[in-house]
């Protein structure tokens, strides 16, 4: 008896086990001849090398009478291979279907969960962003190393109260994500193109070099919303702003031209800037009208240029220009100074003058020149009246009817030399 | 204690309040202080600015009631007892049309302004007293605004092809001219012939009298009636000066007025719903037009004080009181040379004084108002506007 058989005798497998001799001697020996020549018969559990009798049995049936029917179900050639596989000592071992163990075989099914996610297993010491997530791409639970949460929960119950996580979260997916645009990003494009630009010009930082060097300003806007389009209308507006004083060939009346043309379009205004005693003039423009940004841009050029080419051109026609035409109140051809020659008496110069001046501050707006309508000018323009028309408190003559003459022109001194002392200390 | 920490409050302010001086030394109110001088032209800008005048009751009756408003009107009947304040808006022009207006002399204008409440027409009502007393002819017009919200008996004019009469505001006028004036109308002549119509007309040399009496008797003739005495005035044949009074005269200038005229179908405005018929602006009444006429600079012997109101601004409820905005272009032009006056909000002792006054007629009830954070509550509460003052008071 081998060793092993004497262990299994030991053990007390042998009741089960069918030791054959698992060297390849005996099998060549005709020991399958003899199995395969009874592949029809079957082996039954309960006979065979399987009983009471036990190792001796098995040494005592070696020969080929005590050999009994084949195994149900298994043909003696693959007990064969799975003896030979299993026994290493030479021994044929029993393989019951559902009893005996199978080799581990791959599992049918994946496991609920798989291996660590990526973004559990990402080192920020050892990983780059911009590698990990290079473009624009949908929102991806595994790859984001948040703990993002995103939509509201209705009562307490759902989701236990809390915002739902991004593992399935679909509306995490639905939104635009700007992660392909991180500073990391941002860093790494402007490192790749950086070999194409040029230097800021230092000049440029000066105060007003600016403005000389590049006069007109393009103002354009960009809008970011969670929506589930990233578009917005508002886009397309162009703002233009120039300053006057850099169109040249402008002289006095292609300005006032300029200045009435756009008093007419809906889409440009000048802005006056009063500076001290100087007034900086601004032209802005604005398009919206068009649907895209570069075609409302090429809008605007093309405006501005008919605009100055047309405030350049004079034509026959414009001298027919009435006095409700001009820009700015002008006394000269107004109603006001038609009355004067209606008036009882000539009045002074020196008073036409003040009526003049109080005239012009009343009615032109501050930046032409004028207050407009303030307490003061109303009181300035009050007092030029009565000077005019010789009502006032020291004043006599003037625009009044019969009285004396010389008690008028020395009252009129008077009233002048006071009044002209106030208008100097008011203007 | 939180009107113990108001006036604190005030106190602390008082020096940079311009009703600091509400606050009376002795505390509380004091007695208001009048004048003995019921008559208006006696008023002076060294003596009386600031104090309370009882003006006479055939002033009252005649002239200076009918600037007030019906509020102040009722306050008095309340009261049994009229004050009103003598201000420096009132005799500065008095003091120029005493000096420069009237013996054939050019027409001055005056043009007051002023926020709404600012007692711009009683002191319209102040100068128009003193002439009165002068013996100026009156010429008042207070409701030129009302006149073009609603309509009374609009009919096309004969007078003025092209223009719409309104006869009861015609008959109304001049029933009201005629109370004002009753003293001198007797005693003025028509010089030329007027011609109603084709059958009738009143001959020259009739009195004032009869051509009003044959208008109120024939309403349809009220607004040529009211045409030819302007013309008669005009003309220069009135022996004393005029004065003419038009409250509220912006409306006359502008655009848009609460009468419709359904002859006329227009294009409609921007945003403009049904029905799109034309205003019939003050241009097209002849009442109004006639007042206007009387406000130009090209007649002699008499002066036309005006206001300016936001009232005048008819459907566009304008914040403005500025006279050339509420005037426009045209009815600055039609006006100017003209003198602005500006009727300011009540100053310190005015204000005292005429607290101390409602509060020594009764008119303030409550015991706050006698003490100094009443008082400044009252003056911070009225921002110094004389009618916004009456009608808060009345509150307390």
């Amino acid at each position: 008896m081998t060793p092993t058989g004497k262990l299994l005798l030991l053990s007390g497998l042998a009741r089960r086990l069918l030791a054959a001799p698992s060297n390849h001697s005996l099998a060549a020996a005709g020991y399958s001849n003899s199995s395969s020549s009874n592949s029809s018969d079957v082996w039954s559990i309960g006979e065979g090398g399987v009983d009471d009798a036990g190792a001796a049995s098995v040494s005592g049936r070696r020969g080929a009478s005590s050999r009994r029917a084949g195994f149900a179900g298994y043909s003696a050639a693959d007990v064969a291979a799975a003896a030979a596989a299993s026994n290493t000592a030479g021994f044929r071992s029993l393989v019951v279907p559902g009893l005996t163990k199978e080799a581990a075989k791959p599992p049918l099914l994946r496991s609920r969960h798989p291996l660590t996610p990526r973004c559990d297993r990402m080192k920020p010491a050892h990983s780059s962003w911009p590698s990990v997530w290079p473009t624009a791409r949908t929102f991806h639970p595994a790859a984001v190393p948040l703990p993002v949460r995103q939509g509201r929960p209705n009562n307490a119950t759902e989701n236990a109260g809390i915002s739902p996580n991004k593992w399935g979260n679909t509306e995490l997916i639905k939104v635009p994500n700007f992660l392909h645009l991180t500073p990391a990003h941002v860093a790494a494009h402007c490192a790749a193109i950086k070999h194409l630009c040029t230097p800021w010009p230092k000049a440029l930082d000066e105060p007003g070099v600016i403005d000389k060097q590049l006069p007109l300003l393009v103002v354009t806007t960009d809008y970011l919303r969670s929506h589930h389009s990233i578009r917005d209308i508002r886009a397309r507006r162009v703002d233009l702003s120039l300053c006057l004083d850099r169109l040249v060939k402008l002289d006095k009346r292609s300005l006032e031209k300029l200045l009435c043309l756009v008093s007419f379009s809906n889409f440009a205004k000048v802005d006056t800037q009063v500076v001290g005693s100087s007034r900086v003039r601004h032209l802005r423009m604005w398009s919206d009208r068009c649907p895209w940004r570069f075609q409302n841009y090429d809008y605007l050029i093309y405006a501005l240029s008919a605009l100055y080419s047309q405030s350049l051109r004079h034509e026959s026609w414009e001298s027919g220009k009435a006095w409700i035409d001009n820009q700015r109140y002008e006394f000269d051809g107004s109603s006001s100074q038609k009355k004067l020659a209606k008036l009882a008496n000539e009045p002074a110069t020196n008073a036409v003058t003040h009526y003049r001046n109080a005239l012009i501050k009343l009615h032109r707006q501050p930046e032409n020149g004028g207050t407009g309508e303030t307490h003061d000018s109303l009181r300035q323009y009050g007092r030029a009246v009565e000077f005019l028309l010789g009502i006032g408190k020291g004043g006599g003559g003037g625009g009044g009817g019969p009285v004396k003459k010389l008690d008028a022109s020395s009252a009129q001194q008077t009233g002048q030399t006071k009044r002209t002392t106030e208008r100097q200390a008011a203007s | 204690l939180l009107s113990r920490s108001i006036a604190n409050w005030l106190l602390r302010r008082r020096q940079l309040s311009p009703f600091g001086a509400c606050v009376n030394r002795r505390g509380g109110a004091s007695a208001a202080l009048l004048t003995d001088e019921s008559a208006p032209e006696r008023h002076s800008l060294d003596r009386h600015v600031g104090l309370l005048y009882r003006p006479e009751e055939a002033d009252w009756q005649a002239v200076t009631r009918h600037f007030c408003r019906p509020e102040l009107v009722r306050l008095f009947d309340t009261l049994g007892q009229r004050a009103l304040m003598v201000r420096r808006p009132a005799l500065e022009i008095g003091e120029r049309l005493a000096g420069h207006a009237g013996d054939g002399r050019p027409c001055l204008r005056f043009v007051l302004y002023g926020r709404r409440g600012s007692g711009k027409s009683l002191q319209m009502g102040h100068v128009a007293a003193a002439c009165r007393r002068r013996g100026w002819l009156l010429v008042t017009v207070h409701n030129a605004h009302l006149w073009m919200r609603h309509s009374r008996e609009l009919h096309e004019s004969a007078h003025r092809p092209g223009m719409f009469d309104t006869a009861g505001y015609g008959c109304i006028w001049l029933r009201h001219f005629y109370a004002m004036n009753q003293e001198i109308l007797p005693g003025l002549r028509v010089t030329k012939e007027l011609s109603w119509n084709a059958k009738e007309s009143t001959p020259a040399g009739s009195s004032w009298k009869e051509v009003i009496d044959y208008a109120l008797a024939r309403p349809r003739y009220s607004c040529a009636a009211v045409q030819f005495l302007i013309d008669e005035i005009k003309l220069g044949s009135v022996p004393m000066p005029t004065l003419v009074c038009f409250e509220v005269a912006n409306c006359l200038w502008w655009h848009r007025s609460g009468i419709k005229n359904d002859a006329i179908r227009r294009t409609p405005l921007q945003g403009e719903e049904p029905p799109w018929r034309a205003d019939i602006t003050a241009k097209q009444l002849t009442l109004l037009d006639a007042f206007k006429q009387l406000l130009d600079s090209d007649w002699n012997n008499g002066a036309a004080v005006m206001s300016v109101s936001p009232q005048g601004a008819l459907f566009d409820r304008l914040r403005e009181w500025m006279p050339r905005k509420l005037l426009g272009d045209e009815g600055f032009a039609y006006l100017d040379p003209f003198v602005p006056v500006y009727v300011e909000p009540y100053g310190p002792a005015e204000m005292s004084n005429m607290l101390n006054w409602y509060t020594e007629s009764g008119w303030l009830t409550s015991e706050a108002a006698a003490t100094d954070a009443g008082r400044a509550e009252l003056a911070f509460l009225s921002d110094g506007n004389a009618g916004e003052l009456l009608r808060i008071a009345g509150e307390w």
